[in-house]
């Protein structure tokens, strides 16, 4: 807190400033950084006539954010508002570890560390300060990370690494690959759980990989925010078969149709998007059915998808939007699909409207009979607010719920693109 | 007949004219950690009037050097910045030094001079502290040579009034329990038992003193205190530095002998001990001493399930590289000294029975800190399972002792939000931000009760054989000549241990090692 500045988050007054120091003076910077903070309290109930504000010292966890630091949709600004919204709704000790292919800047020493708080004045008049160790490593030294982390955590909380970009992004032959892979199996190490973002993924197999670095059992758990921001998605889709139940309900499917929007490039070199795979994913794995086949179309922009179960095999087309650009977050626009059930044709269309953040569902019935034929229609819009990178960490930081499912339609999500890929060629 | 200007006065603090000599003056002990705490007590006026210091050591100096050496050690390590010339120079004034061998009667013969002539400058018959901060192999001389120039000599057998006369001995006592029962018979052949002072530094700890605050001080932790609600305990004394200058001492001395069996065993004893009758030395010590003697000694067989030891290898801390043991200077290459220790005790009492305690202490880990855990029970229903919470965490009252002073209690507590999920939340209490002071120095508390003759923090003989007597087994087993000792496992600097230190508490408690 040697400077303040106000941030340009706009709902909190932010006083933050970065302090570089050696990693043996860490805790001792830390400790300063919280005295100066108490003293800046104390500033302020004198001033407030004795009213007090008092600091609220909460930590919930340790969050160590492995940022890529070449990764065009992650700004200085991203990781800036990040650490301020957690830092009021899960207090937690900050590690930010930068993470470049081509490490530059002014120092060429093995290991740079920084320590900085922002106090952050809440709506409700108290402060909350957040303690952030900022390091930056050289390819070489990595090793010196896991050691380093394990000295300034605090005890006894979750530890929990959320890697912010893309790995797959990172040449695989490259000396860089090689520090990536040693750095991740160390923060592993020290972690309990590894929260990643496969929105960030241009090839979901390729970087899920390159995540999963030891695959053994004591290997900390993994979770992809993706699937968080796919809850919705699922839980309209469920919704919709509640009320016919049975399990061969599916059995009768007569099309599966999904639209996309991802750029054109990316569609043509069989990516439609990480959450698009994932609740195919959840999808395929639900109904037990397995992919056999896949075509890409690339001039019409489909990608033709062969499923099967036991004894039926069923296609499903993903339509991508040609004009798309690429941008973060979910790609997923359209689900549709057709069954037969009951004697009945059924056709159930949810469709994500960007613009007034909200879902519209539309189930058609059709009935085909000797004396003629008669069609319904019933239509309903439900809130389908996107949710940005801040809101999505907050709703996965706590305990988690439903890692079997997610297990499993990551696998298919896998799976799914690796068959792909080959279509793509 | 009672001072009628004494009614009503708080008088629990007050030291009687006294005169501190420190045998070893010239030595780190005195300049880094003694001569501040007595600078320290004089800026919170607690030394006496008529307090001296006398050094005694072989150095030849005057008065004057020994005081500006005294002056360098209390500005770089005292507590309290910038030094107080005022209250410095009326302490340095009352500063003398003699120099002399350790087991030179004329040496003797002229402190005592020194301290008569500072009795009648005085006008009073000050007590007499004889710290001895120097290498074991000198206590018994220099107690007996104290002990015949008379200078252990007492007017009423330390109780009533007159002078008194005390000796504060510093760890280690002994290497073992033979050679504990060595120096204790040859120090009480000098002097008696209440005049001895065993300094172990831990107790003198805010927190260490303040776990038995409040353990006997708070109604509703007492009652919990026991095998029915308490699922283990454990104790971790851990330090980020390596062997540095003292590898000489310690690969002859190892973590165990340095570490385990003074600092973690009293430590133990607090934690476990039953409430002692009142706050007096002796009966504070009598029930340290029956949770010693109630340890169940670890089988020779056993040791290599129960005690884990291990040496650090290389590896980094605070991001920069560091050599193994073997490597150190000063460091036999042939080594099987410990510089990690991890071990599982049981109590056979009717309070702790089936409570395991686990002790580790370790040299280059992750990070300086000591710590005691207790681990309470889990509760007997998971009345949230299929609200999202597929297990609950047990709550864990831990008392961290160094090197932030406080104590944390985790609870279960639910975020906000419409799900019920369970987080687990800490409740601390901190010395450094609850009292907005700093917490004196163990060695502030410990000089001053010594001065006063108050020994509740400081061991006992029997305290010390006891917890000698515990390890016997233990370096029997490690003895390299039996042919079949546990192997010394290796760790990395930087790490929490080995593996084989991970899997003694993973059989019984899944959750393993608390993280610190």
């Amino acid at each position: 807190m040697s400077a303040s500045s106000t941030s340009a988050h706009e709902s909190y007054d932010v006083i933050q400033g970065k302090t570089k120091v050696p990693p043996a003076k860490i805790v001792g910077e830390l400790e300063r950084i919280r005295r100066e903070a108490a003293a800046l309290d104390a500033e302020k109930e004198a001033l407030a006539s004795g009213e007090a504000a008092p600091r609220v010292r909460s930590t919930l966890s340790n969050l160590v954010l492995l940022v890529f630091e070449d990764e065009p949709g992650i700004g200085k600004s991203t990781v800036e508002d990040l650490i301020t919204e957690l830092c009021v709704a899960f207090p937690s000790r900050f590690f930010i570890a930068g993470f470049s292919q081509e490490r530059g800047g002014e120092s060429d020493s093995v290991l740079d560390t920084a320590v900085s708080s922002r106090c952050v004045l809440t709506n409700s008049g108290m402060h909350v300060c957040s303690e952030e160790v900022y390091v930056s490593v050289h390819p070489d030294s990595v090793d010196l990370v896991p050691n380093l982390l394990l000295s300034l955590l605090i005890p006894d909380v979750e530890t929990i690494l959320l890697v912010l970009g893309d790995p797959g992004a990172v040449a695989s032959d490259s000396h860089a690959a090689e520090a990536f892979t040693k750095l991740l199996a160390g923060l592993d190490s020290v972690s309990d759980r590894v929260e990643y973002d496969s929105a960030f993924f241009r090839d979901y197999a390729l970087s899920h990989t390159r995540l999963c670095v030891d695959g053994s059992e004591n290997s900390p758990a993994r979770r992809d925010l993706n699937w968080s921001r796919m809850s919705k998605w699922r839980s309209l889709l469920a919704e919709q078969f509640d009320s016919e139940g049975g399990e061969g309900i599916m059995d009768g499917v007569s099309s599966f149709r999904l639209s996309t929007s991802v750029a054109q490039d990316q569609f043509s070199l069989g990516r439609p998007g990480s959450d698009v795979l994932l609740f195919l994913g959840w999808c395929l794995s639900c109904l037990g059915w397995k992919a056999t086949g896949a075509k890409l179309h690339k001039d019409s922009n489909e990608l033709e998808l062969t499923v099967s179960d036991d004894s039926n095999e069923y296609t499903i087309v993903v339509v991508n939007d040609a004009h798309a650009e690429f941008s973060f977050g979910s790609a997923l626009d359209s689900v549709e699909l057709g069954w037969r059930w009951n004697g009945k044709d059924r056709l159930l269309k949810m469709h994500k409207d960007r613009a007034t953040a909200s879902m519209e569902i539309k189930n058609e019935t059709s009935t085909v009979s000797s004396s003629g034929g008669a069609h319904s229609e019933v239509s309903r819009r439900a809130p389908f607010p996107e949710q940005t990178l801040e809101q999505i960490i907050l709703s996965d930081l706590g305990p988690l719920d439903g890692a079997a499912e997610y297990l499993n339609a990551s696998e298919v999500a896998i799976s799914l693109r690796e068959l792909i890929a080959k279509a793509a060629g | 007949m009672t001072n009628p200007f004494r009614q009503g006065s708080d008088d629990s603090l007050q030291v009687e004219p006294c005169v501190l000599v420190i045998f070893g003056a010239t030595g780190d002990l005195t300049h880094r950690k003694l001569v501040p705490a007595l600078y320290n007590l004089g800026v919170d006026g607690l030394l006496p009037a008529n307090f001296s210091l006398v050094g005694f050591a072989r150095r030849d100096q005057s008065d004057e050097k020994f005081r500006s050496g005294l002056k360098e050690g209390v500005s770089k390590f005292s507590r309290r910045k910038p030094l107080d010339e005022g209250i410095w120079n009326e302490f340095a004034e009352h500063s003398f030094f003699v120099s002399s061998s350790f087991d030179d009667a004329d040496g003797y013969e002229r402190l005592k001079s020194k301290l008569d002539e500072m009795d009648q400058a005085a006008g009073v018959r000050c007590n007499r502290v004889f710290y001895l901060a120097t290498a074991p192999s000198f206590f018994d001389t220099i107690a007996r040579c104290l002990q015949q120039a008379g200078l252990l000599d007492e007017d009423s057998q330390g109780t009533g009034a007159g002078r008194k006369a005390r000796l504060i001995v510093e760890k280690p006592f002994g290497h073992n329990l033979e050679s504990a029962k060595e120096l204790n018979t040859a120090l009480l052949q000098s002097a008696a038992e209440h005049q001895i002072f065993r300094i172990d530094h831990y107790l003198g700890k805010e927190t260490v003193q303040n776990l038995l605050v409040f353990r006997f001080s708070n109604g509703i932790f007492e009652p919990i205190w026991n095998h029915k609600y308490i699922d283990h305990v454990e104790i971790s004394v851990c330090e980020s530095i390596g062997v540095g200058g003292r590898a000489g001492y310690f690969d002859t001395s190892g973590i165990m002998r340095d570490i385990v069996q003074n600092h973690a065993f009293q430590l133990l004893c607090l934690v476990a001990m039953e409430p002692p009758v009142a706050f007096e030395a002796d009966a504070v010590r009598d029930e340290k001493a029956k949770v010693l003697r109630s340890i169940r000694r670890i089988p020779l067989d056993q040791v290599k399930n129960d005690v884990v030891r291990a040496r650090y290898q290389t590896g980094s801390v605070d991001g920069e590289r560091v050599q193994g043991y073997l490597a150190e200077d000063g460091v036999n290459p042939d080594s099987t000294t410990e510089t990690y220790v991890a071990m599982e005790l049981s109590l056979d009492n009717w309070r702790w029975a089936g409570v395991p305690f686990y002790v580790r202490a370790g040299k280059r880990l992750p990070k300086r800190v000591t710590e005691i855990s207790v681990h309470f029970k889990n509760v007997p229903h998971l009345l949230f399972k299929g609200e999202n919470v597929q297990s609950l965490r047990p709550n864990i009252l831990s008392f961290q002792i160094q090197p932030d002073e406080g104590i944390s209690f985790k609870i279960s507590s639910k975020p906000p939000g419409p799900k019920v999920r369970v987080q687990q939340v800490n409740m601390d209490f901190s010395y450094g931000t609850s009292f907005g002071v700093d917490a004196p120095e163990a060695y502030e508390r410990l000089l001053l009760d010594g001065m006063r003759g108050d020994a509740t923090l400081f061991t006992r003989n029997d305290e010390i054989e006891e917890a000698w007597d515990l390890l016997e087994n233990v370096f029997a087993a490690w003895n390299p000549d039996t042919g079949h000792a546990p192997p010394v496992f290796g760790y990395e600097a930087g790490s929490w241990g080995p593996a084989a230190a991970d899997e003694l508490l993973l059989k019984r408690i899944p959750q393993g090692w608390r993280r610190l």
